[in-house]
């Protein structure tokens, strides 16, 4: 609550922007009286900021947030894309799967709609499965040869999906789409969804983790925010100085603490020369000394130090990151917590902004995730699958659908200001999509599960300090080698 | 006959006879005892209930709080009605109606005979085909998902209702397991009796097994209503289209990638509970008569 | 043993009236099951068609350190919770058995917490089992005693997920109500003249005529407690440092997360022999005290 004149910070929001912010995500909640009670459903790096939200009527689906007659101008006045690919000759229906988020829910109702303006014989047919079990449900229809046509896929699933022929490559249907600009695409995301030199899904939002911080919490510790000149020798040594109170009051200097989850490398060791696994993802080299001296002084800072959450006040927060809580003074975390933090109840909303994250001795490096749409092998229509892929994912379909921050770089700006961002918040997001973001060390070949639920007990112990670092790493690597294998 | 069965820890009565005045008293004691106990348990087990009532009252972020506060400063009963029509839940509601109802009746139908046959028929592969079936409950479900899908889909009953309640007419092993029991509690003599008379089977278990075990009947009713009402794996394998989803699926549709909306969760987990605790008051009823007609049966 | 026409008559009928259940094991429970014991014979990930490896599977799981540990967590879990699940729903049956006034809705109430759905159940208990301000460890320390960390301490973690499932022990209440009602109250008439005090009236009426029902429940308890995986994969996810990584768990991860269906088979059939073993343990015990009225 401090200083709410100061006016424009230099990266970030002042509080009248946020303020307006928050009106404007919780324009949903007046809204929605006649709708919901103003969900903030968190954006991830597929669903963005929902609110608003009524029982779809197919015939003039809407919602709070988005009308039909709006819905409508804008779909008209979208380029859409062409492709040389035939229309279907007669009737066909196009099934797609994907994860909920009222937003995305309503708009593909409205897409489904006016796309026959386009593609008169295309009748699009949506499924929703919720993330946790979208796979459960889908690769069990996959085992009895069951799929809809266009199939949602989140980063780590991409390979899998790949390698187990779940996914058409889009190749050919690209070669005869001459406008299909793949330039456009953010080369880090699309990498997930590319093997063996062919191309399989197109990417709906590609996010990079960014350095946010709590400025109010450096206000009262009197200590200067961070900005793009911070190393993480920097930010682990301001880490130490902004805890404070104890318990359920307990404000920590950063979150997350480092774990060998799957991007680990890219997040934490690139930036001092380490890595988890080598880039094929077939040796693990966790134990060399790069990547071995900066997790011993991470869990020295949690430790020693105790400025990061330990195991019990991971579980005391019920799962809920702290940094959202208020509680958080530095947080590395995913773009889409921009939206989050926008759509918190008014009385939970606290002054923060976001930087570039640190750079080390190697360099600045920080891990770009997102999702994508891929039409499944299954298919019984892939031209018309690959027709409403082309439009889904165009251009004027990431304005349409307001991913953000979109795949595409041609829709950026236009689809963060659609969020009323202030122009230094949108420019550093797109400087670390672009200038140095990466999928380099980003975990998501097959044994990713096996290797994040085998290392979780070793690295519980290492954080409870029952085990120290060195045995820690050696444990690690002696469990996750046999699985490296199964990476191909 | 108030306190037969009372298990409340008061002291226990003496062996021999006691005097009508301490008996009372004593009665009384116990009787405290068990509201005591009662009220203790039920606050347990209400608790729950509240927590679902006061995150369901609660404004969308405030379950975000840390720690959490139990009552809302503001109460949102407009959650209940957003919730519900955020998604068409009345179809939800219609479809989980019309999928309960056919396994009710399936489940009825389907596991009184092979329970009347596993307790009253002998034959010399009931020993085999009773450890079959038990078998079929001690296999984890999670690894016949994938064969029985296969089943369905190869029949093209995928995105249909009749996966979720076709098994359940050809009997359910835990129901006949239960029937089973409860049908070997009931007096042989009974039987013979009916057998003298010339009742065939039939019309054993119509006139004797069924009368004198409906306090397990209506347990099979209930326990078949809950389990097929809040059935969520199955829904979820085989519905594809959203018109056909049930209330357990719309509910997990509150779900996101990176978090929830607890609030509207609850709020229609509430709301989907009324029909069970109908169901539960109403089947009371024959638990209660129960102790009327079985009581006669006494040996 | 020649079979008389009656014998074989009545083998007869007892087909027929096994019928349903007979049809619904060949197409919907047995060939399933038969099919998940070949593939547990098998590496077969779901979406390619399974290849045979003999007994590599079978090798394989002997020599996974997580797989004893999950058998070990298995039967500590399914032991206490199956027991402490048949102790608290046979008392609360007595209680709510007993005729006083209210007792349709401390029934209903007391019935609640097992229809409730999982997720908020977990969520619900996640919070009850707080160590800061948890309501278990609040009231732990009116008596002056610190709870211990339930969810959070690997020692704690599964009596805190026991305390959990035995209040959700409703379905067993409900079919012990109903096992109490077929005790005949002259029975306890007959003792209470004699002088019976509750515990002996308890001993010997309550217990020999429910021996069916309270077999039952202990049966298809350890059974599914021995399965258990929903509320602790909410709940715990296996943690802390493995301390509630149970088989059921164990399974899911591997069909589920991993999509190897052929190395969960095995696994789940390894859930299934210790099921069995335990159940098999419960029958030759049954025969001591379980009192039918047919043999």
């Amino acid at each position: 609550m401090h200083n709410p004149l100061r006016g424009l910070d230099t990266t970030g929001l002042n509080r009248r922007q946020l303020l307006s912010l928050a009106a404007m995500a919780a324009a949903a909640v007046p809204l929605s009286a006649c709708g919901s009670g103003g969900r903030t459903r968190q954006a991830g790096p597929t669903s963005s900021a929902s609110s608003g939200s009524e029982v779809i009527n197919p015939d003039r689906p809407e919602s709070a947030l988005f009308p039909y007659d709006e819905a409508e101008k804008l779909f008209d006045s979208l380029p859409w894309p062409t492709t040389k690919v035939p229309e279907p000759t007669s009737k066909v229906t196009v099934t797609v799967a994907i994860i909920p988020g009222q937003r995305h829910e309503v708009r593909h109702a409205q897409f489904a709609k006016f796309i026959k303006k386009r593609h008169p014989n295309i009748e699009i047919k949506v499924e929703v499965t919720p993330f946790d079990d979208f796979r459960t449900k889908y690769l069990t229809g996959a085992a009895s040869g069951v799929l809809p046509d266009i199939m949602y896929s989140q980063f780590q699933w991409g390979q899998s999906f790949i390698k187990n022929n779940l996914y058409l490559p889009l190749d050919d249907f690209i070669a005869e789409t001459p406008d299909f600009n793949r330039a456009d695409f953010s080369k880090a995301a699309l990498s997930y969804w590319e093997r063996d030199g062919k191309l399989y899904a197109l990417g709906t939002d590609s996010a990079p983790k960014l350095l946010f911080y709590n400025k109010e919490i450096f206000d009262k510790a009197g200590a200067k925010v961070p900005d793009a000149s911070w190393t993480w020798d920097k930010l682990m040594e301001a880490a130490r100085g902004l805890v404070s109170g104890t318990g359920a009051q307990k404000v920590f200097g950063f979150t997350p603490v480092p774990k060998p989850t799957s991007d680990l490398t890219a997040t934490f060791l690139l930036a001092h020369g380490g890595r988890y696994l080598t880039a094929d993802e077939r040796k693990c080299v966790i134990q060399e000394p790069a990547s071995r001296d900066v997790l011993k002084r991470w869990m020295d800072l949690l430790i020693k130090d105790k400025a990061m959450p330990d195991l019990a006040e991971t579980q005391a927060t019920a799962k809920v990151e702290p940094f959202t809580l208020g509680r958080g003074a530095l947080y590395v975390g995913g773009a889409w917590n921009i939206v989050t933090l926008l759509t918190l109840p008014a009385e939970q909303q606290f002054d923060w902004s976001l930087t570039h994250v640190p750079s080390g001795p190697e360099g600045r490096f920080t891990p770009v995730l997102g999702s994508a749409f891929g039409i499944t092998s299954r298919t019984r229509n892939p031209e018309a699958a690959w027709i409403v892929l082309n439009s889904l994912r165009s251009y004027a379909g990431h304005r349409f659908f307001l991913d953000t921050p979109p795949s595409r770089l041609s829709a950026f700006e236009e689809n963060l200001q659609a969020l009323k961002l202030v122009k230094e918040v949108i420019d550093t997001t797109k400087e670390s999509l672009h200038k140095y973001g990466t999928s380099d060390g980003v975990l998501r070949l097959p044994a990713t599960p096996k290797l994040e639920d085998l290392t979780k007990p070793i690295w519980e112990r290492v954080m409870s300090g029952s085990l120290s670092v060195d045995e820690g790493l050696k444990q690690v690597t002696e469990r996750v080698t046999p699985l490296l294998a199964e990476n191909v | 006959m108030a306190i037969k069965a009372l298990p409340a820890p008061a002291r226990p009565v003496e062996k021999r006879p006691v005097a009508p005045a301490q008996a009372e008293q004593i009665r009384r004691v116990q009787r405290m005892t068990a509201y005591a106990l009662l009220v203790l348990a039920s606050a347990a087990s209400l608790l729950p209930l509240l927590w679902m009532l006061t995150t369901a009252l609660k404004p969308a972020g405030a379950v975000l709080e840390f720690p959490p506060r139990f009552l809302p400063d503001v109460f949102t009963w407009s959650n209940f009605p957003d919730a519900w029509m955020s998604l068409p839940f009345n179809t939800f509601l219609v479809n989980s109606v019309v999928v309960t109802t056919l396994s009710i009746v399936g489940n009825l139908i389907s596991c009184i005979l092979p329970a009347y046959a596993f307790a009253r028929l002998r034959s010399r592969m009931r020993g085999m085909a009773f450890a079959l079936m038990l078998g079929t409950m001690m296999i984890p479900s999670q690894v016949v998902i994938v064969p029985r899908f296969l089943l369905f889909s190869k029949l093209d009953l995928v995105d249909t209702f009749w996966p979720l309640f076709l098994p359940n007419f050809f009997g359910t092993a835990l129901y006949i397991f239960l029937l089973r029991q409860f049908f070997t509690t009931i007096p042989q003599e009974l039987v013979e009796a009916a057998r003298i008379d010339g009742a065939g089977e039939l019309r054993i278990l119509w006139r004797i097994m069924i009368p004198l075990s409906k306090p397990a009947i209506a347990t099979v009713t209930l326990l078949s209503f809950v389990g097929a009402w809040g059935e969520y794996i199955d829904p979820l394998i085989y519905l594809r289209s959203t018109e056909n989803y049930t209330i357990p699926l719309g509910i997990s549709l509150f779900r996101g990638q990176y978090s929830d909306d607890y609030n509207l969760m609850m709020a229609v987990s509430v709301l989907a509970l009324i029909p069970v605790i109908v169901v539960f008051l109403a089947a009371q009823k024959y638990f209660i008569r129960g102790i009327m007609l079985t009581g006669i049966a006494g040996r | 043993m020649a079979a008389s026409p009656l014998v074989r008559r009545e083998a007869r009928r007892f087909h027929l009236f096994a019928l349903p259940w007979t049809i619904g094991f060949v197409f919907f429970t047995g060939g399933p099951i038969v099919v998940s014991l070949v593939l547990s014979f098998t590496r077969y990930e779901l979406l390619s068609v399974p290849e045979w490896v003999g007994l590599d599977n079978y090798v394989q799981l002997l020599r996974d350190p997580d797989f004893w540990v999950a058998t070990r967590n298995t039967i500590y879990f399914g032991a206490a919770s199956a027991t402490a699940g048949v102790v608290y729903s046979l008392a609360a049956a007595l209680l709510l058995n007993v005729k006083l006034r209210g007792q349709a809705i401390f029934r209903t109430i007391i019935y609640m917490p097992s229809v409730i759905s999982g997720i908020a159940t977990a969520l619900l208990w996640i919070h009850v089992l707080h160590p800061d301000y948890g309501l278990v460890n609040y009231l732990i320390g009116l008596l002056g005693v610190q709870g211990p960390g339930w969810l959070t301490d690997a020692s704690w973690a599964i009596p805190g997920l026991v305390i959990m499932t035995t209040w959700t022990t409703g379905n067993a209440m409900i079919i012990f109500l109903a096992g109490l009602q077929g005790v005949p109250v002259s029975l306890y008439e007959a003792a209470h003249i004699d002088g019976a005090g509750w515990w002996s009236r308890f001993r010997n009426v309550t217990v020999p005529m429910m021996s069916p029902v309270i077999f039952f429940n202990l049966v298809v308890g350890f059974i599914g407690s021995l399965q258990a995986y929903q509320l602790i994969l909410f709940m715990t996810d296996g943690g802390p440092a493995n301390s509630t990584l149970v088989l059921g768990l164990y399974v899911y991860r591997y069909a589920f997360k991993y999509f190897e269906m052929g190395y969960a088979s095995t696994i789940a059939w390894a859930l299934f022999f210790l099921v069995i073993v335990f159940t098999v343990i419960q029958f030759g015990l049954a025969r001591r005290w379980v009192h039918y009225e047919v043999k």
